[in-house]
């Protein structure tokens, strides 16, 4: 800890005959062997060592901080050298005051190693992601960085920091200081390009649009196994920026995105952007209702729908492209005729995978009926 | 009790800045005060375990000035601020290298600084300067005051040994120290090559810089800063472009209490100088496309010309620079502008960050160009002078890559046109729409090209842009303004319709000839439940115009329940979907047509009859004939 701090944490070793005054003699433990883990992204523990001097019998020893942020509920002592012979015997909380007092029982007089846990706010890390794939969008080079943000008021001059993964390492950080470092380095990790037209999120129409372009959206997809030079640990969630190598030595910025934590096995999908070159054109050409009941009344009670719909899709560029078009269907249904195969993610989902090449135009006929819809 | 020394008297005292007199008082002073020993002592670690990287630097004559010149100032104010210095280049990063402050064994024999300087060049020349890096760096030297010179001077001397030193030693496992000090001394290496890439869907520009940095072997930390810019400090990347194997780059630090720096821990197995890559991006460069197109008398081809306009409001001159332009929609989470304003690069803990896909920024709001174009003399002096500059076009993932030819220099504020393509006899067809749901009673005037061989283009994508059509009038090749409109993002074989707006010489009325309704039917309380409306429509076309046109009309029944009915008439018509049909026609220069038809809407129960589906059936089988 240094001498220009911000905030203090004060160890006191109050006499026993000292009591509710608060008139406090003061040693100050050095700190040692502090631990920063960061494993857990709601919280971060802090561990620190620090030698207590004990008397025989009954200490009062202080822990009390200041422009620093402690979960009080948090603070957890640990004897190390004389467990059996150490014994915590309560905590008690001083009125008005950041601070706590424990009452410690000693069979002897010791210079007790104790570790203190605590959770401290305002300190934590973030990761991000910059991958960078090559011309033919086959693979990526991806790295992660680890950001460290100490804003907890607390300067920590050399600490452990240890994640959920990895061993732990040495690093220093101040207070209002931000390090960023590289921590995952996997070149030529696998790729798969993915174009999406979800037909409930995006017009149908581009004509209706005046004059607007209805954009693709593309992500790349990157699965954490072995296999793709990943799955070792989860991925954590974080900003991923893509760039492209373009050929001249040099590379542009394809886009960014957020990820999830990605578990072993499960995939990242990163949107980068949207794609003008494939235009899809999607009307509904007939909409209506057969096998219509009626009640005494001759209201209209139950019916049938005969639905037809069409999706023109137009791939204008140079190179293929496989299209995974979602269609969406309410309701009980049954397909008459679908001129491509879908696979059905769920009750009212269907998913095409449909395979352009360059410059390719292919189109997407559903003949479907909605069933027993109550009027 | 004596008074302490100061920290200032301090840092002047190890800078021999202070008089003989009271360098021998605070000699004196720091034998007897372990205090003020231990902050001098912090104060030297301070300073000298800042490690400094030196780089062979050309200096222009205003900088020496300008040194000078801050040189006569008190000392106090000594420091080379580059918040206010734009033209330098508080640059979209200015880099600045450290130098190792020596606090120890400055000498003041005039003799031996003399034999200083001279072993500086020579090694210089051992290490492959030219002769006009080691001029300016001498003049830089030499114009300074002496006390400047005596800390320069004796930070050069001081790190050849050290450098020497250190490349005999094991690396140490920890990094040295680097103080989060406001008072820098500090050399600019300058600029080898820069290339700027930018995007017309968001306000962002990558900024690719390459400069050759000297390290040494052993742990080097380099600064970067950029007050007064609009650099994104979350995207800045430092990557050696030489050895890569023996430099890694452990960590970017952003200080605590200093904003608008980043310094970058290199550790390196090499000593000498290594090209270094620094990207990031930065906002406030932009460009957009427009297009001017240039019909024929008779209006049936076109001559268009596609230009670019590139604009610099980011805070910072780029001079030389390889530009390039990328057409497409990029998908970012904040605005760059914004990241660059943070007070704290990645904000502190519990701020919240971009993570909403839906809120993406691209498309957002570009900074408006409010710099001069450069037309006038500069930009004729190009264009009649020199050949204008080729943009060399590329496809890149779902983006086009626009390289303009060679370099340019955009200073802040300013703005430049090029030209990006020009097509000739682009064959258009004049093409008049009528939808009532869409346009109300007027038609609407569209120009159709096709953006493919045949029409002389189709060699890239049109970005979108401003377009103005411009007709001749008469031989001596007078214009005539015809219209202006957007034009979206046009792929390559697709069709482009232009919308030129209402036209006044293209009339088309629809008018109802005939109403009847037929075919109820009843419940048994004979209640209507059922009917079918029948309706027939003239639709009167008119074409004042001097040259034949097309006209496309779109009919809406607002229902799925619909026979429509022509008979022997020269119109064709689709189904456009379950509700609209669309009619097509052609019709000469000041001519007239008229055609009929007829539609048998079904209502209530006779929506239910097997005739109405089977027509439906019918009419769908016939446009899937038609495609």
């Amino acid at each position: 800890m240094r001498g220009k701090k911000l905030a203090t944490i004060v160890f006191l070793l109050i006499s026993t005959s000292i009591t509710q005054a608060r008139i406090k003699l003061v040693a100050l433990p050095e700190r040692s062997a502090t631990v920063i883990r960061l494993d857990n992204p709601q919280a971060t523990l802090i561990e620190e060592e620090r030698v207590l001097t004990l008397q025989k019998g009954l200490n009062k020893v202080d822990f009390s901080w200041k422009g620093v942020s402690i979960d009080a509920d948090s603070i957890r002592l640990k004897v190390l050298n004389h467990p059996d012979n150490v014994t915590l015997l309560n905590v008690s909380y001083p009125p008005a005051e950041a601070a706590l007092v424990w009452e410690i029982s000693s069979d002897s007089d010791y210079a007790e190693t104790v570790r203190i846990s605590y959770l401290l706010m305002n300190i934590d890390r973030l990761i991000t992601y910059k991958a960078i794939a090559d011309k033919a969008e086959t693979e990526v080079d991806l790295k992660s960085y680890l950001v460290l943000r100490n804003f907890s008021g607390e300067d920590f001059e050399q600490a452990k920091v240890l994640l959920d993964y990895g061993k732990a390492f040495e690093q220093g950080i101040d207070h209002a200081e931000t390090k960023q470092m590289l921590f995952l380095k996997a070149p030529k990790v696998p790729i798969t390009k993915v174009w999406t037209f979800d037909a409930e999120k995006l017009p149908w129409d581009p004509e209706k649009l005046e004059n607007r372009n209805v954009g693709i959206p593309v992500s790349y997809r990157i699965k954490n196994e072995t296999q793709s030079g990943l799955g070792k640990f989860a991925l954590w969630g974080g900003k991923a920026r893509l760039f492209q190598d373009d050929g001249q030595k040099s590379t542009i910025f394809l886009g960014e995105d957020v990820t999830k934590l990605v578990p072993v096995g499960e995939k990242m999908e990163l949107y980068i952007g949207d794609s003008r070159d494939i235009v899809v054109t999607q009307r509904k050409m007939k909409d209506t209702r057969i096998n219509v009941r009626r009640n005494n009344s001759g209201r209209v009670i139950l019916y049938d729908t005969d639905e037809i719909i069409t999706a023109k899709i137009k791939n204008f560029k140079d190179s293929k492209a496989v299209l995974t078009m979602i269609q969406h269907i309410p309701g009980q249904w049954d397909m008459e005729e679908c001129n491509m195969k879908f696979e059905r993610k769920d009750a009212h989902t269907l998913k095409f995978e449909i395979k352009l090449g360059a410059h390719d135009k292919k189109e997407l006929e559903m003949h479907y009926h909605r069933r027993n819809i109550r009027n | 009790m004596k008074r302490h020394i100061t920290e200032k008297e301090l840092i002047k005292y190890q800078f021999k800045l202070v008089s003989d007199i009271r360098a021998e008082q605070i000699s004196e002073h720091l034998k007897s005060c372990s205090d003020c020993r231990e902050l001098a002592k912090q104060l030297k670690q301070k300073f000298s375990t800042l490690d400094l990287l030196r780089e062979e630097t050309i200096v222009p004559d205003k900088l020496i000035k300008e040194t000078v010149k801050q040189a006569k100032k008190p000392v106090q104010q000594r420091f080379i601020s580059f918040r206010k210095s734009t033209g330098l280049g508080a640059i979209a990063a200015v880099l600045l290298l450290g130098i190792a402050l020596l606090m120890s064994s400055l000498v003041g024999d005039k003799k031996q600084e003399r034999e200083i300087a001279k072993n500086l060049i020579v090694s210089d020349s051992e290490t492959g300067l030219d002769e006009g890096t080691q001029t300016t760096r001498n003049l830089l030297l030499d114009s300074r005051e002496p006390a400047e010179r005596k800390i320069a001077d004796s930070r050069l001397r001081a790190k050849r040994p050290a450098s020497e030193r250190i490349t005999k030693e094991v690396i140490p496992d920890k990094p040295p120290f680097a103080p989060a000090s406001a008072i820098e001394l500090v050399t600019l290496p300058r600029r080898e090559n820069v290339q700027i890439t930018i995007y017309n869907s968001a306000d962002l520009t990558l900024v690719r810089e390459r400069r050759n940095l000297t390290l040494k072997k052993g742990w080097n930390w380099l600064q970067f800063m950029w007050a007064n810019t609009l650099i994104d400090p979350t995207s800045l990347v430092l990557e050696p472009l030489e050895q890569t194997d023996k430099i890694d780059i452990q960590q970017l630090v952003f200080p605590a209490r200093l904003k608008e720096i980043g310094r970058w821990l290199i550790r390196s197995e090499t000593s000498g100088k290594v090209p270094f890559e620094i990207t990031y991006f930065t906002s406030g460069l932009s460009w957009r496309a427009f297009y001017m197109g240039t019909l024929t008398e008779d209006e049936k081809r076109m001559c268009l010309e596609g230009y670019v306009r590139v604009s610099n409001n980011s805070g910072e001159d780029y001079e030389n620079a390889q530009t390039r332009l990328i057409v497409g929609k990029v998908h970012i989470l904040d605005r760059i502008a914004e990241l660059a304003r943070r007070q704290y690069p990645y904000n502190r803990p519990g701020w919240l960050l971009s993570d909403e896909r839906s809120e993406s920024v691209a498309g957002g709001k570009f900074l408006k160009d409010k710099g001069l174009e450069l037309n006038g003399k500069l930009f004729d002096m190009e264009l009649g002078m020199l050949e204008p500059k080729e943009i060399k076009k590329e496809g890149l993932s779902e983006y086009f890559l626009y390289t303009i030819e060679g370099r340019e220099t955009i200073p802040q504020s300013w703005s430049k046109r090029l030209i990006s393509f020009t097509a000739d006899d682009i064959e258009v067809n004049s093409l008049y729409k009528y939808d009532e749901e869409r346009w109300g009673s007027q038609a609407i005037r569209f120009m159709a090209f096709a953006n493919d061989k045949k029409h002389n283009l189709g060699e890239t994508p049109i970005p979108n842009g401003d377009v103005k059509i411009y007709g001749q009038t008469g031989e001596q090749g007078y214009l005539s303004y015809v219209g202006g409109t957007n034009v979206k993002y046009i792929p390559v074989d697709e069709e482009i319709e232009l919308n030129l707006g209402a036209a006044r010489e293209v009339i088309v009325e629809p008018v109802l000839m005939n109403l009847e309704k037929e075919n109820f039917t009843f419940d048994s309380n004979n209640n209507i439940t059922g009917w079918d409306e029948v309706r027939t429509w003239k639709i009167d076309v008119t074409n004042t115009r001097q040259l034949p046109v097309d006209i496309e009309i779109t009919r809406g029944f607002e229902t799925s329940y619909w026979t429509l009915e022509m008979k022997g008439q020269d119109v064709s018509y689709e189904k456009h979907d379950a509700t609209h049909s669309r009619f097509k026609t052609k019709l000469g220069p000041r001519s007239k047509r008229s055609f009929e038809y007829t539609i048998r809407i079904y209502h209530g129960k006779r929506e239910e009859t097997g005739t109405n589906i089977k027509l439906q059936k019918n009419i769908f089988r016939e446009i899937k004939n038609e495609r």
